[in-house]
């Protein structure tokens, strides 16, 4: 049951395409410095694989509060073993310094790994967020 | 920062994915037809976030978000274009017209992202559209 003071929950799901990053190796930005214009915590990562991945690869995934060099707030890893199967729910982790203010920003960060041959995936950011004012 | 409000907004992270095929070549497309709002919220900020890099000599495509059809009130706006399309992850941002409360939608109302028949194709690209509404608590309709 709601309480006023209690918080409510976005989920916006980002694409994650083979091309650049799942059958790539360098390291690339999903998202460099979104303006979040509201404070929030970051509460769950997941991943959903869409296009099935077809040879053995590992990319990790770094949620950061700020620029690519941002402090990580989050984080998860892509194994074959959950990109292989269309529609599996791949968790990741919150660190415990997830909460941003309004004039922070989101990057969503693949650091160097192995890559996969094929491979798609929608990213689930859970942000939990109370009622504020407008900025 | 925004103060906390017991009747403050809280905010909702709308994503659209736009691929390449059927909008980012000179084409009057809809990414979404009156889809309906049944709440009342307020458009706050328009972005897209490259997932595709753009080429295309002077590639330049708007996008409309409007309230109600694809003739609707323009809410907010966005315009890809070949530079800020050339790195994945990079957002840009658009702008929302708060003018005569065009940015506001009623528990009525609908929701429309149209590109117009203008503009210079892309030969390749593609984008999440990132919508940010804000709403108020409110009873179910």
């Amino acid at each position: 049951m709601g309480r006023p003071t209690s918080y409510s929950r976005t989920i916006p799901p980002l694409t994650i395409r083979s091309v650049g990053y799942l059958a790539a190796t360098g390291a690339a930005n999903l998202v460099l410095s979104k303006t979040l214009g509201f404070a929030c915590e970051l509460e769950r990562v997941e991943a959903v694989t869409r296009v099935v991945a077809t040879t053995a690869g590992s990319r990790v995934i770094n949620i950061r509060n700020g620029t690519a060099t941002g402090t990580i707030v989050g984080t998860i890893t892509l194994a074959i073993a959950t990109q292989g199967v269309l529609g599996v729910v791949n968790a990741g982790t919150v660190t415990a310094n997830n909460y941003s203010t309004d004039s922070d920003t989101l990057t969503v960060e693949f650091p160097t790994g192995t890559a996969f041959t094929a491979g798609g995936v929608e990213l689930l950011l859970t942000f939990r967020d109370r009622n504020q004012l407008a900025v | 920062m925004p103060r906390l409000a017991p009747f403050g907004y809280s905010r909702n992270i709308v994503s659209f994915t736009v691929p390449f095929t059927g909008y980012l070549t000179v084409v009057a497309a809809n990414v979404c037809l009156s889809k309906s709002v049944p709440f009342a919220c307020e458009l706050e900020r328009v972005e897209v976030v490259t997932t595709t890099v753009g080429t295309g000599s002077g590639a330049t495509r708007a996008i409309n978000i409007r309230n109600g059809i694809a003739t609707g009130t323009i809410a907010g706006t966005v315009t890809v274009t070949l530079t800020n399309q050339g790195t994945l992850g990079v957002v840009t941002a658009g702008t929302v017209t708060t003018a005569a409360n065009a940015n506001r939608f009623g528990a009525g109302d609908t929701l429309t992202i149209e590109f117009p028949n203008a503009g210079t194709a892309f030969t390749a690209g593609g984008f999440d559209l990132l919508l940010t509404f804000r709403d108020k608590n409110q009873s179910p309709v």
